[in-house]
């Protein structure tokens, strides 16, 4: 018996804290808020939070080895442009695949710059912001790129199996994929060490650069899917898509447990983060608050997470520790 | 054999050669790089267009590069001390909507609500990143998101509020005056720039900014209170924020709640270009001045070019590349440990 209350503790200690915060909201929720219960709003909360999920998976591997991702709304805004572009002349599955390949462009052009010159993630992502909204509006004309209804390139975003939407399956199974690359594979594990402390990476004699540059390129593979279920669901090339993305997917991952120091972190995190995220945007529709309340709640939410967080650090050793 | 070269590398970081390219004539070339492309690229717009080499043009370009510039120095108090603030564009849209709002309400005296504004948001940032030991990115970000809402929330509908009455005309009548030529609002920029470079270089406020920037746990053993001037160093930073929505509500004479959307990225930019350094402990005021009369430059002859506003965006994107690829070879020149 105390074996099993022991593991039992074992096991509680093993989740992240944002778990309790997740299962405090969505009981709150529940019990006060009418509609929020419902099957077809939780799927709905669920579908709507699977772009977000995919997008935050490939922030949590850039944040993890060290760096940070500012580029990723103009890369799925690229994407959607590009595929657009594509379906017009070529079959769905070869746009679809042009659509993707802008986006790893995008990651690897990221990966380069910050893996082999060296160059701080932060002003590399932010430049490639600017640059790729800039190449994707000029290759859309400025204007919204209508895509021909015919090519059943809904079905991404609107079909589902057994009931359970195409999108969030594919979130589900990008979660385990994620899981499995941080957890079992030396690349993954690499990136903890290399955002935990460069010098000592080096140390090591891992390939730095080589497992830096993947980081950006693997994290645009989850942007990639990302973006191809958002093209999907807007079926047009759209320049000014989701310009907020990257401070959501920053915030998802704050809330869920990812530091933005770098090393630490799990796909879980990432996970509980998005859907923490995701019921308080279905929360601040149900309540009908005005659409403008939900970015200075979320910016609240993502300061008030971190700190909460961070309590302990704060109190004990913040007087040990460096300054 | 790592040891001895971290340690190789602590001695080189105080060797004489190495003092003399961080404070020596070659150290001060950093602070340079902005005079040196405003020169090239006013030269090469002149050459591509007769009309922009002018004197009218020069003045046009005087008069727009105000909120820039003080953006950026605001920004380049904060780099300086190793951290960076988000939140730039998003608080100057808030300040000008809540002094027009005041304005309104009391006249011309609510528009010291802007520098308000800028403070309490810049001491938020600053409590959050120090005394709560926050990222910056997430502590500037969640800036930026609140004082977007706040923004669009304060603002009826989210529309521009404009400023009536008599706080108008005088706003408006300072926009288009002019002393010897140079407008109004150039001359406020040039003085606000002086008074910064007065408190870096002759405050012990000054001193002490550049000693936690260069190295907090040392600035600490000597008795500096770190937090303190952080949270400084920040509220400097939101002043100059509230500063910036007095020269907009200046030119427009409207509380703007959808402006500065990337002001921030140009303001880093500015404080990047004019040599300062991410990694902190470096700062010129004149170089900043230079690099956003570079950037405001460059977009004024990519206007006259009459080319795609995209397009300029994505030279914008350029620069802060080729601020990053600055940054990164003063690091490897200037290594310190």
């Amino acid at each position: 018996m105390t074996m099993g209350r022991l593991a039992g503790s074992k096991l509680l200690q093993r989740l992240p804290v944002s778990i309790w915060v997740l299962a405090l909201i969505v009981v709150v929720f529940a019990l006060f808020l009418p509609g929020f219960a419902r099957i077809e709003n939780l799927t709905n909360v669920l579908r709507v939070g699977a772009i977000l999920a995919l997008a935050s998976y490939g922030q949590a591997i850039v944040l993890i080895s060290g760096g940070i991702d500012f580029s990723i709304g103009s890369s799925v805004a690229l994407c959607s442009v590009t595929t657009a572009l594509a379906i017009q002349q070529w079959p769905l599955g070869l746009a679809l695949t042009v659509g993707f390949a802008s986006i790893i462009a995008v990651g690897a052009i990221n990966g380069l710059l910050v893996a082999y010159l060296k160059l701080s993630p932060f002003l590399v992502t932010l430049g490639m912001l600017l640059l790729v909204h800039g190449f994707a509006a000029i290759a859309a004309g400025g204007l919204p790129v209508e895509v021909p209804d015919r090519e059943g390139i809904h079905t991404l975003s609107g079909g589902g199996l057994l009931g359970v939407p195409y999108p969030v399956l594919i979130a589900a199974l990008a979660a385990v994929a994620l899981h499995v690359l941080f957890e079992r594979t030396t690349l993954g594990r690499s990136w903890f060490l290399i955002g935990s402390s460069r010098p000592a990476a080096e140390a090591t004699g891992i390939r730095l650069r080589r497992n830096i540059f993947l980081a950006y390129v693997l994290a645009a593979a989850f942007v990639g899917v990302a973006g191809l279920i958002l093209t999907s669901r807007v079926a047009a090339g759209e320049p000014n898509l989701y310009p907020t993305l990257p401070f959501e997917t920053m915030a998802a991952c704050a809330v869920g447990g990812i530091p933005l120091t770098g090393g630490r972190g799990s796909a879980l995190n990432a996970v509980i983060g998005v859907i923490v995220i995701a019921v308080l945007n279905n929360a601040i529709v149900l309540l009908n608050f005005p659409a403008y309340a939900q970015l200075a709640l979320l910016g609240a939410i993502m300061v008030g997470a971190v700190i909460a967080q961070g309590v302990p650090s704060w109190t004990r050793l913040a007087r040990i520790r460096s300054l | 054999m790592d040891t001895a070269g971290a340690h190789s590398v602590s001695v080189r970081g105080s060797s004489p050669i190495s003092l003399r390219l961080r404070f020596g004539l070659l150290g001060q070339m950093r602070y340079t790089i902005g005079i040196v492309a405003t020169l090239v690229a006013a030269a090469v717009f002149s050459a591509a267009f007769p009309h922009f080499g002018t004197f009218e043009n020069a003045a046009n370009i005087l008069s727009l590069f105000g909120p820039l510039a003080v953006l950026s120095v605001g920004q380049m108090m904060v780099v300086l001390i190793r951290g960076f603030d988000l939140s730039v564009g998003a608080v100057f849209a808030l300040a000008t909507v809540i002094a027009a709002e005041v304005m309104n309400a009391t006249g011309l005296v609510g528009l010291v609500a802007a520098p308000l504004v800028g403070i309490a948001f810049g001491l938020l940032n600053g409590a959050l990143v120090s005394y709560f030991r926050v990222q910056p990115v997430i502590a500037t970000l969640g800036s930026l998101l609140l004082a977007r809402g706040g923004a669009l929330l304060a603002a009826p509908n989210g529309q521009a509020v404009i400023v009536g009455g008599d706080a108008q005309a005088v706003l408006l009548n300072l926009q288009l005056a002019s002393i010897a030529g140079v407008p109004v609002t150039a001359v406020f920029t040039l003085v606000g720039f002086l008074v910064v470079a007065f408190v870096l270089y002759a405050t012990r406020f000054g001193r002490r900014l550049f000693m936690v920037g260069g190295d907090p746990r040392s600035a600490a053993l000597v008795g500096v209170r770190v937090h303190a001037v952080t949270v400084a160093a920040y509220a400097m930073c939101g002043f100059c924020a509230g500063l910036t929505a007095i020269l907009i509500l200046m030119r427009t004479g409207l509380g703007l709640p959808t402006e500065g959307v990337g002001m921030e990225v140009q303001s880093l930019a500015g404080a990047v270009i004019g040599g300062s350094q991410l990694s902190g402990g470096y700062a010129n005021p004149f170089g900043v001045f230079f690099a956003a009369l570079f950037i405001q430059t460059t977009q004024s002859g990519l206007n006259f070019s009459g080319i795609s506003p995209y397009a300029a965006e994505m030279v914008m994107g350029c620069s802060i590349l080729l601020a990053g690829l600055l940054d990164r070879v003063s690091q490897r020149i200037f290594r310190t440990a």
